[in-house]
């Protein structure tokens, strides 16, 4: 009975609200008459979406394949820094100030240099991507590998624990609670900035197909691209999500 | 036997030389249990690690079956710390089996050593599913599964409630009869120091030394009634005034 509410609550308040959006804006468009290429209405956009849905499909696929390559780029050596920095404090002196100061600035306006240096294809995207994806992981990391407590170093050296033991039995696992935010923040960063060099320069993907509709004011089919993108980049989330819940169950139990 | 002789640990913060432990020379016998009780801050963990070899005295030696010991030399010992530090990711019998997995050990007592500590039923329990008292057991049968020689422990109960502590240590006793370790072990309670200890070693405020040994004469073997006969409450009395 409570279990059955909590469900209604959760996916049935959340899809009304949809609907009524969705209704109050055919509405408006309705009663304001607002021409299509200032704001398509939502049966306009759907039936964008049916015409082109491969079209779609296929370039939301090109951009998620380079936001998935950024991240995995971004992800692992931000990960592997973080070990240097653990193990190497004056590394970590040196160049995590600037780390700390590149998660502030926005990377994105490196976006023309990127695609001027790696050209209009895929391989620009995943630079750019890896880059965004790269520091809150890097922060999430040293915070995790710095977690661990005195007493549980002590514990292990008390058996005799090498360094490597201590890192794969100890610190390891006590930072998973920390990369795995941190992976989460990176994963709507990746799809976006693979989608920003894609309107600096490229052939295909979701990027391209937005910037190019705009060029032939093809307003829904802009509005189609964003839809879709929006839709794998929650997917995305939610795929680290779960990866999450799975691997960190201790903190769920 | 353990002999620690003329033991010396200087802190140093900001050029300042702080003296945790002034001169402290104990010797204790194989099997036996000692208490180490003191004011508080005067050093207790601060000596419980450096016999665990966890840090480096400014002078002085340890001296393990007349072996001396440099740090992290002395084999065959376990440290029970104040809280449980067990491994969250890790159940029951994933943390009790972790020194054996750091020494490539295969996992033959394990299972001995969770039924000692009364856990049989819990194996495949996380942390976070037991409560203080249990999660303080499964860090008691981590410190027994290499059967070490020597057990060290830090105010191990000291965070849970009268009646699990009371609990434990009967239980604490009884393992010490069967496995017979030499114990050191660290208390802010004078009662629970007399009613474990053959010998309760009273530290000094700082610059520590020892102040005062006493032998406790009780019977081995020990029940919670102990601590109503005249003579166990004559102890405590004792060691009270010696403290204050």
């Amino acid at each position: 009975m409570h279990k059955t509410k909590d469900i209604l609550n959760i996916t049935l308040l959340p899809f009304i609200t949809f609907l009524t959006a969705v209704f109050l804006w055919q509405l408006a468009d309705f009663i304001f008459n607002i021409k299509e290429v200032i704001l398509p209405n939502p049966l306009e956009i759907s039936n964008q979406i049916i015409n082109n849905f491969f079209i779609l499909l296929d370039n939301t696929g090109i951009t998620m394949l380079e936001s998935f390559c950024g991240f995995i780029i971004g992800s692992i050596s931000a990960v592997s820094i973080a070990i240097l920095f653990t193990y190497s404090s004056n590394s970590k002196k040196a160049l995590y100030p600037y780390a700390i100061a590149l998660k502030a600035t926005p990377l994105y306006a490196l976006a023309p240099i990127l695609v001027m240096w790696f050209g209009n294809g895929i391989m620009s995207k995943i630079v750019m991507s890896s880059l965004v994806a790269f520091f809150p992981v890097l922060v999430g990391a040293v915070k995790g590998f710095t977690s661990v407590e005195q007493e549980q170093i002590d514990l292990f050296r008390s058996f005799s624990a090498s360094r490597w033991q201590i890192f794969k039995k100890l610190r390891f696992p006590s930072s998973l609670p920390y990369i795995f935010p941190a992976l989460k923040i990176a994963t709507t960063l990746a799809v976006v900035g693979s989608t920003i060099a894609e309107f600096t320069g490229s052939s295909k993907g979701i990027g391209h197909l937005i910037v190019n509709s705009s060029y032939y004011l093809e307003t829904s089919l802009m509005f189609s691209g964003i839809i879709f993108i929006s839709l794998a980049g929650v997917f995305f989330f939610y795929l680290v999500n779960l990866i999450e819940k799975k691997i960190v169950f201790w903190q769920t139990i | 036997m353990i002999q620690i002789k003329n033991l010396r640990k200087d802190w140093k913060t900001n050029g300042t030389n702080l003296t945790a432990i002034g001169d402290i020379s104990l010797s204790i016998d194989k099997g036996e249990f000692v208490s180490i009780i003191g004011p508080s801050g005067c050093g207790k963990t601060t000596l419980l690690k450096i016999i665990a070899g966890l840090i480096k005295p400014t002078s002085g030696e340890i001296i393990i079956d007349g072996n001396q010991s440099k740090s992290n030399s002395i084999k065959n010992l376990s440290v029970v710390f104040q809280n449980p530090v067990l491994l969250p990711w890790r159940n029951v019998l994933e943390n009790v089996n972790l020194p054996l997995e750091l020494e490539d050990k295969i996992k033959s007592t394990v299972e001995d050593k969770i039924r000692l500590v009364g856990l049989d039923n819990f194996k495949n329990h996380y942390p976070k599913e037991l409560s203080g008292g249990m999660q303080q057991r499964v860090s008691l049968a981590r410190a027994l599964v290499l059967n070490p020689e020597l057990l060290l422990m830090d105010e191990p109960f000291g965070a849970l409630d009268e009646i699990n502590r009371n609990k434990l240590n009967l239980e604490l006793l009884k393992i010490h009869r069967k496995l017979n370790p030499t114990v050191i072990f660290v208390t802010h309670s004078i009662s629970e120091a007399v009613f474990l200890s053959d010998k309760v070693v009273i530290l000094s405020d700082r610059p520590t030394h020892v102040q005062d040994i006493i032998d406790v004469k009780l019977p081995v073997l020990r029940n919670i009634e102990l601590k109503e006969s005249k003579k166990f409450q004559e102890y405590v009395r004792c060691i009270r005034q010696k403290i204050s």
